[in-house]
């Protein structure tokens, strides 16, 4: 008669497994601080609390979120997404933020942001020396570091006079066949044609790109395995974001790195800025202007750029320690100037036109 | 015992949501302690009476009581767990978790915490349906007779008013069903139990109930004992129903009523075209080469035989005839004379096909 | 007194239908996000969305997802049947340890598996290594076809991680039911392959459809895989639409059009699939499954039957752990040690609100299954497929909108997210509650009731008991799905509340998969399989026989 393992035992057995993990689980995160003050003085341990959400992979957040919360005292909750969800998500809390602080890789999404309304403006003293093509007029968001889209060359199949000045040099007979770049998957390849349509329009990129693809080039599934092609010399040369150099050199790969158009009648090397912003109504705004200073300031900067990803956008502050030779600061590159909002479009137009080639 | 019925439907009416009339205002009274049968064709509503009693179903028109007690009704409805009736479902609805005494128990929730009292009880029905010795056991390890008086055990337990049994024996072999009947019948007399019990076999409905109601689209077309029943049958219908019948067209004169086999006795014959109602028992095939008939066919059960007789209009007509008679000579084809013994019972002449009759009671 | 009249009058209504059947009542605020992306589409001004749904190519985007989901589901079936079957029916060799194993994939989330299957079958994949090894060449001067990367491809990983939704109602029909059915069919002269063909399957029928129907609502609206195995369906060109800073609005139409075709979908599978037979045995049937006597003997098919079950395995699990862990160990040990003891956060949090979302959806699933058992229709149970079929991120980007509009305080904590997997999964849950139920006859609950039980006192005693194997399967089912979701959790979590999932994802963010993604992927696939084994442990034998 007696039966120990009944249904209900173990129902309720569950149930109060369920019930304990509730219960030990913070149900809420920790509450804001409402003492914020309009001190933003680092030095004087501002205190409070922080929330950012980040568009940016975690481990490369990481640095600069300690050192912030070493220098101010400030508890920082990272809220990680993507770009796109995040800005939705932003447009869907609108009025009553959850978040402080939007860090992201997509210029465009911020300045719609700005545009319906939702970023806080604050004109940080140290975004006077970002370049104005980096951040809002108003002030709503700045770029904080940078991307750029380089060529890449293997030291050993291409000798460094006979590098390509120029992408539209990647045409000529003598690069057939030794060209790898990625799959328009890849967001810096999207943006790069992107902006090749908005500089030379829809007919002389769609001719470029057919060229391209009668001059062999090799269509790989990623940036990596473009740095991989060309490391190994497989490919000679490669279209890659910068820091898809940076990890092959410091291996000792025989790679270098070229800023392509740099000529005073060239379009310039795109560089596509990873952007900051304060929310409207954000309950930490205090925290929220310190943590825009600290990310400009050289002791954020450096964190942000030891991790041999972006370069600092602010003219003056130093390369970070882990940027590998070849690697140009941000004053150093000519550059094309971009309206990020009409950059976005063109991005979704690249799509449409590019995706029967270059996708895969 | 508490005077007036125990179980009392009047005018009950059930009509589903597809437009069928299951119960056509019912009418059905269940003396205490008795054992009525609801015999009806598939389809008559007999499960929907019992559902209704039972309270599954809610009439739409009519009233039931229980005891004397309305629990259905014009703004009456009282749920099946505070009826106080019992019921037996066909395939049993054994709790196939529970072990036979916990099934046994289930309906003493009213002993929750007097154990002993409950235990008792459950020793006591369990005797009583001679399953002393299985409290342990769980259902699916008896056999189906066993599982049969568990289930009528669990319905007798709490002591209800009335037991509904739903076609209890449709599960079991035949050899097994007559045996398992009688005993039903004989646990459910020790109890004292009032019983609506539900079949469409008629032969189960005459060996076990005290009175049979017919069950025809609806409604009870005739409530009496079993010999009552079968001797003087309220329609044609019921008559082909219950037991077997022989048909032939007459003209009633009197108390009497002429026909192919002559004259018959018939005493509450209107004047008239009638149809004669004959049980085969009734008629008796004498050997006679000048004979208005012949033997067609013959099945033989030991006891008695059966012989299919046709005459010489086309007509059949079947007889049953027992081993003392001389007829175990009779032979197939042989020619016969058909003699009547006891009287006829008679209807109005049949126009047309078969239709449920209207007459009712 | 005074409640027991109140009852009585409660009873009464309920009876006589005066008062609203509660599963309705429960169901319907499910359908308040789908009415919330009605008033946003409502927003977006109707040239613009008639535009979108144009751009869609909607023949061939609908042509494609049906091809991908039947593709699935026929898969589903042909791994889960004959596994489920073999280990309920057979002597198979080892197989209490197969049972064991069949619900467990579930516990590998689709977008994990495309994870792991792309490392090996994709282009440079371990496979493609492998082969250009063998030939002393590198992968660039190896061909290697994107195989995975296609329909094809999705239609296999979805087939073969959502297999465990067929296993776990083809087998709970199988415990249920008794095998006297097949053993009477043996005795006409069957063979075993006839009894499978002519008896089981007819029978197992509902189980079939409500599992074979999950994989394919899964298959229809999956983002993880189609995304990753870059497969076009609804479900990415909406999130592309959002993420190309389409408004919500707009994007809120694709969604419903996705809907109105799942709902179109439900309607074909009742119509044209349960009509209106019931498939109940009755309770003194139910007969000692567990018993070995009562197996079937496979003979000389045994190890057939065997090397089929170890290729399902290896198919479902072995091989997609095994590139989880090669991936994993490139971590080294120590590194791992210190990295998983860090995960102990996002242990607790996944455990906690995937629990309660579960028992948030088993009870609700409970209600409406329940209505429909008792035959008042299965509207409420089809709500609630409504946000199954909504894509996560969708969902969760309205629920944002709904709980700050209506809830507040709501909004910002763990239990939004409990509520949101009750309203993605109760659909789920409610399919394999209905399963679960329409095992058990209606005169169980009637005799109970006749017994002096209450509806309430019924369901407690005799039918939930009954069900509860099935209705454990359902809770695990809301478990499992919760514990591994990952769009909507993306959007709705709290600041500094992150799940397992959402660590995966942040550790597959940007750059390709890091070996941490592997980790924590080995980590929720084996947390959700303890505690499948936990309650398989404590889980009553399918056939009550006596201890004492
Ligand atoms: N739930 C129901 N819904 C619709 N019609 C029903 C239902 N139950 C029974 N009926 C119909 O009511 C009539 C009587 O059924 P029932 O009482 O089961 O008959 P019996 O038990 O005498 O065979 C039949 O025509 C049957 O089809
Ligand atoms: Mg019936």
């Amino acid at each position: 008669m007696v039966r120990l393992f009944t249904p209900r035992v173990w129902l309720a057995a569950v149930m109060l497994l369920a019930t304990a993990c509730t219960t030990a689980a913070p149900a809420t995160p920790p509450p804001a601080s409402k003492a914020a003050t309009t001190e933003t003085k680092p030095a004087e341990k501002l205190g409070g609390t922080l929330t950012v959400y980040s568009a940016r992979k975690e481990d490369l957040m990481k640095p600069l979120v300690s050192a912030f919360q070493q220098a101010s005292g400030v508890q920082v909750t990272l809220k990680s997404g993507a770009p796109g969800e995040l800005a939705l998500l932003i447009e869907q809390e609108k009025g009553s933020p959850r978040g402080d602080v939007f860090f992201t890789t997509d210029a465009a999404g911020t300045e719609l942001l700005r545009q319906k309304g939702l970023l806080e403006s604050y004109a940080s003293p140290n975004a006077a020396k970002v370049p104005p093509e980096f951040k809002a007029a108003d002030g709503s968001w700045t770029g904080v570091i940078g991307r750029s889209r380089n060529i890449m060359f293997n030291t050993t199949q291409v000798a460094a006079g006979d590098t390509p000045g120029s992408v539209f040099d990647l045409t000529q007979p003598r690069w057939k066949g030794k060209v790898a770049m990625a799959s328009i998957r890849e967001g810096g390849v999207r943006l790069w044609l992107a902006s090749l349509l908005l500089e030379r329009g829809e007919e002389f990129t769609m001719k470029y790109v057919d060229d391209l693809k009668a001059n062999g080039v090799k269509v790989l599934a990623n940036h990596t395995e473009v740095a991989n092609a060309v490391a190994r010399g497989e490919a000679a040369v490669g279209l890659v974001n910068h820091y898809y150099y940076v990890p092959k050199a410091k291996e000792g790969a025989s790679v270098g790195l070229i800023y392509p158009d740099q000529g005073a009648n060239e379009i310039g090397t795109l560089v596509t800025p990873l952007t900051v912003a304060i929310l409207k109504g954000a309950a930490n705004s205090a925290q929220a202007r310190a943590f825009v200073d600290f990310a400009l300031s050289p002791a954020g900067q450096e964190p942000l750029t030891t991790q041999e990803q972006e370069f600092p956008l602010v003219p003056g502050v130093a390369l970070g320690a882990a940027t590998a030779p070849g690697v140009k600061p941000i004053d150093q590159i000519k550059r094309p100037q971009m309206d990020w909002v009409k950059l976005s479009e063109a991005e979704k137009r690249a799509v449409q036109m590019f995706t029967p080639v270059l996708g895969g | 015992m508490a005077p007036g019925p125990v179980i009392d439907l009047r005018g009950v009416t059930r009509r589903f949501a597809s437009g069928v009339l299951a119960v056509d205002r019912l009418q059905l009274q269940v003396a205490a302690g008795n054992i009525v049968v609801l015999l009806g064709p598939s389809g008559s509503g007999k499960t929907t009476v019992l559902r209704l009693i039972a309270g599954f179903e809610q009439p739409e028109a009519g009233e039931i009581r229980v005891a004397g007690r309305p629990v259905a009704g014009q703004d009456v409805y009282v749920p099946p767990e505070r009826r106080g009736v019992g019921m037996v479902f066909q395939d049993y609805a054994l709790f196939p978790h529970l072990t036979v005494a916990e099934n046994v128990g289930f309906g003493l929730h009213h002993l929750n915490g007097r154990d002993g009292a409950r235990r008792a009880r459950v020793q006591e029905l369990l005797g009583l349906v001679g399953l002393a010795g299985f409290e342990r056991r769980y259902p699916h390890q008896l056999s189906g007779g066993q599982q049969q008086r568990v289930a009528l055990a669990r319905a007798l337990a709490p002591n209800p008013a009335v037991v509904l049994l739903d076609e209890p024996f449709s599960n079991l072999d035949a050899d097994l069903r007559a045996r398992v009947r009688a005993e039903v019948r004989d646990i459910l007399r020790a109890a004292g139990a009032t019983a609506i019990f539900v079949t469409h076999d008629q032969e189960e409905a005459l060996s076990l109930a005290d009175e049979v109601a017919v069950l025809w689209a609806g409604r009870v077309v005739q409530l009496a004992s079993p010999e009552e029943l079968y001797r003087r049958p309220a329609t044609r219908e019921v008559a082909a129903f219950v037991g077997d019948a022989n048909f032939l067209p007459g003209r009633a004169h009197g108390e009497a009523v002429v026909c192919e086999l002559g004259t018959v006795a018939a005493p509450e014959a209107p004047e008239g075209a009638v149809d004669l109602m004959l049980r085969p028992e009734m008629i008796l095939p004498i050997a006679d080469e000048s004979g208005n008939g012949r033997v067609v066919a013959r099945e033989f059960y030991g006891h008695e035989q059966m012989f299919t007789l046709q005459l010489d209009s086309g007509a059949t007509l079947r007889s049953l005839v027992g081993r003392r008679r001389h007829q175990s000579a009779l032979r197939l084809g042989q020619r016969v004379r058909v003699e009547v013994q006891g009287e006829a019972v008679v209807f109005p002449a049949a126009r047309g096909g078969a239709a449920p009759d209207e007459r009712g009671e | 007194m005074a409640l027991a009249l109140h009852y009585r009058l409660l009873t009464r209504s309920v009876h006589r239908g005066r008062l609203p059947d509660p599963a309705a009542v429960l169901a319907l605020p499910m359908l308040l996000p789908l009415g919330y992306l009605v008033w946003l589409a409502l927003q977006a001004r109707l040239p613009d969305l008639a535009l979108t749904l144009a751009r869609m190519e909607l023949p061939t985007l609908v042509l494609r997802m049906a091809l991908l989901a039947g593709g699935a589901t026929l898969l589903a079936f042909a791994l889960a049947v004959p596994w489920a079957w073999l280990v309920t029916r057979t002597d198979v060799p080892g197989r209490r340890l197969f049972q064991a194993l069949g619900p467990l994939p579930l516990a590998v989330p689709p977008y994990v598996g495309a994870i792991a299957y792309a490392a090996l079958l994709a282009p440079t994949g371990l496979v493609h290594e492998g082969l250009a090894r063998l030939v002393g060449l590198s992968t660039s001067q190896v061909l290697f076809p994107p195989l995975l990367y296609s329909p094809a491809g999705a239609a296999f990983v979805l087939g073969v991680f959502s297999a465990p939704y067929v296993f776990i109602t083809v087998q709970s029909a199988l415990e249920r039911s008794s095998p006297a059915l097949e053993e009477s069919a043996r005795s006409l002269g069957l063979s075993p392959a006839g009894v499978f063909w002519r008896v089981t399957l007819p029978l197992l029928r509902p189980a079939l459809l409500a599992g074979g129907f999950l994989v394919f609502l899964y298959a229809w609206v999956d983002f993880g895989v189609v995304s990753l195995l870059r497969v076009r369906t609804f479900t990415t060109v909406i999130y592309n639409q959002l993420l190309a800073g389409l408004s919500l609005p707009d994007s809120a139409g694709s969604s419903l059009a996705l809907l109105v075709m799942v709902g179109l979908l439900l309607l074909l599978v009742q119509r044209w699939g349960l009509g209106g037979a019931r498939y109940t045995q009755v309770g003194s049937q139910r007969s000692s499954v567990g018993l070995g006597s009562r197996r079937q003997p496979l003979g000389r098919w045994k190890l057939a039957a065997l090397a089929y079950l170890l290729g399902a395995v290896a198919l479902t699990l072995a091989l997609p752990l095994a590139v989880l862990a090669t991936q994993a160990s490139k971590l080294g040990p120590l590194v791992a040690a210190g990295f998983l003891a860090e995960q102990w956060p996002f242990v607790r949090n996944s455990l906690a609100v995937a629990a309660t979302g579960a028992w948030l959806a088993l009870g609700l699933a409970l209600v409406t299954a329940w209505g429909q058992w008792k035959g008042r229709g299965g509207l409420p149970g089809a709500i609630l497929q409504a946000g199954y079929a909504i894509p996560g991120t969708v969902l969760g980007l309205s629920l944002v909108g709904l709980s700050l509009a209506l809830l507040p305080g709501l909004y910002g904590t763990a239990a939004l997210l409990a509520v949101a997997y009750l309203v993605l999964f109760a659909g789920p849950a409610h399919q394999a509650a209905q399963a679960a139920l329409s095992q058990i006859a209606p005169a169980m609950e009637e005799a109970a009731r006749v017994l002096g039980r209450t509806p309430l006192g019924a369901a407690r005693e005799v039918v939930l008991p009954l069900a509860s194997p099935g209705l454990a399967g359902a809770w695990l089912m809301a478990f499992i799905l919760s514990i591994r979701e990952l769009a909507a959790t993306l959007v709705l979590r709290p600041p500094g509340f992150d799940t397992l999932p959402v660590r995966i994802w942040v550790h597959t963010m940007d750059v390709g998969v890091d070996p941490r993604a592997s980790v924590v992927a080995l980590l929720l696939i084996a947390l959700v399989g303890l505690g499948w084994l936990a309650v398989l442990l404590v889980r009553p034998r399918s056939s009550p026989v006596a201890l004492g």
